[in-house]
């Protein structure tokens, strides 16, 4: 992955590297405006919640990757490693 | 809820509102309907904008409209946890920007609220939507690199010369902590990448971090640089 909400390389968005060899995804071949998340984005939310689902990142897993920030924090402030699943015990 | 249309009402009408109004306004079954603003200018401009019906200073009186399904947040992180408690109890559908909020007991208290609801609670963050990692996600899932075992995500701060123009007076509010909920960089930017790393390889089980703190051309205060390790749960897997 090259670029995402700005870009450092003119390359490809994505570049695949398997089996020896190097396979670009182009500009030509993949949207890669940063702006297509977002539309993406609230496409997935409306077309779920009219099919009455839950939409992916749903607030328990929000809550998770937060923790996993706390995580970070804590263990820059302690210089120690920190487990994820111990930061609710933590606060 | 009729099942042909969503109707849409935004709280917070910012920068950021342009994209998210872009996507519904885009969708041939969902309808901006109202628009909340505490800056009532502002609410209404974006109203004449989105061709909205209604706008409102106080998003509480936008909540009473029956006709709004589902509300959008994007707020400052620190007016989320009320703004989303408040939605769910009227019954609407919640879409609230990352990061959810900030502490645990307030994640708690929105998801408990969540659960009361008859409206589901979607925490939004973007990354996982954008083309270029959706087929990179694709490709991880078909093999076509194999198995997996790390991931490495470097993000520059700096002056952005091809991406999404944003005001330095919209940014302001992310460089205080009471605001944003701990650091531009680990805690507001960072999200991205965890959630990144954790939808490509998994949940991770244990971190270690380097953050250290600089300040930006402004003279905000950021966390950054900063360098974070982890591991995943599964599979001897690791990321940076």
């Amino acid at each position: 992955m090259n670029r995402c909400t700005g870009k450092a390389l003119e390359t490809s968005p994505l570049v695949i590297y398997a089996d020896g060899k190097r396979t670009e995804v182009g500009l030509d071949e993949i949207e890669w405006d940063w702006g297509a998340s977002f539309r993406n984005g609230m496409f997935d939310f409306v077309d779920l919640m009219l099919a009455g689902s839950h939409a992916p990142l749903s607030s328990v897993e929000g809550k998770y990757v937060l923790q996993v920030a706390r995580a970070a924090q804590i263990s820059s402030e302690m210089n120690s490693p920190v487990t994820v699943a111990g930061i609710d015990q933590a606060q | 809820m009729a099942n042909e249309c969503l109707n849409i009402g935004i709280i917070g009408a910012g920068k950021i509102s342009e994209l998210h109004a872009s996507g519904y306004l885009q969708h041939p079954k969902a309808r901006i309907v109202a628009v909340a603003d505490n800056r009532a200018g502002i609410a209404e401009s974006r109203a004449a904008e989105w061709g909205d019906e209604k706008y409102f200073a106080d998003y509480r009186d936008m909540l009473k409209l029956e006709e709004i399904d589902a509300v959008d947040i994007i707020t400052p992180h620190n007016l989320h946890r009320q703004m989303t408690v408040e939605s769910l109890g009227a019954g609407k559908h919640v879409s609230v920007q990352k990061p959810m909020a900030l502490s645990e007991a307030e994640y708690d208290e929105m998801i408990n609220a969540e659960a009361k609801s008859s409206g589901h609670l979607r925490v939004f963050e973007n990354f996982r939507y954008y083309p270029p990692l959706v087929r990179a996600k694709e490709l991880l899932r078909e093999g076509v690199i194999g198995d997996p075992v790390s991931i490495r995500i470097k993000s520059v701060q700096g002056a952005l010369k091809y991406g999404w123009k944003v005001p330095t007076s919209t940014l302001s509010w992310r460089f205080d902590d009471a605001q944003s909920g701990g650091g531009r960089v680990v805690f507001d930017y960072g999200y991205h990448a965890f959630a990144i790393a954790v939808h490509m390889l998994g949940p991770i089980e244990q971190v270690f971090a380097w953050i250290r703190e600089s300040k930006n051309e402004k003279g905000w205060l950021r966390n950054a640089p900063a360098n974070i390790s982890w591991v995943h749960s599964e599979g001897d897997r690791q990321g940076s």
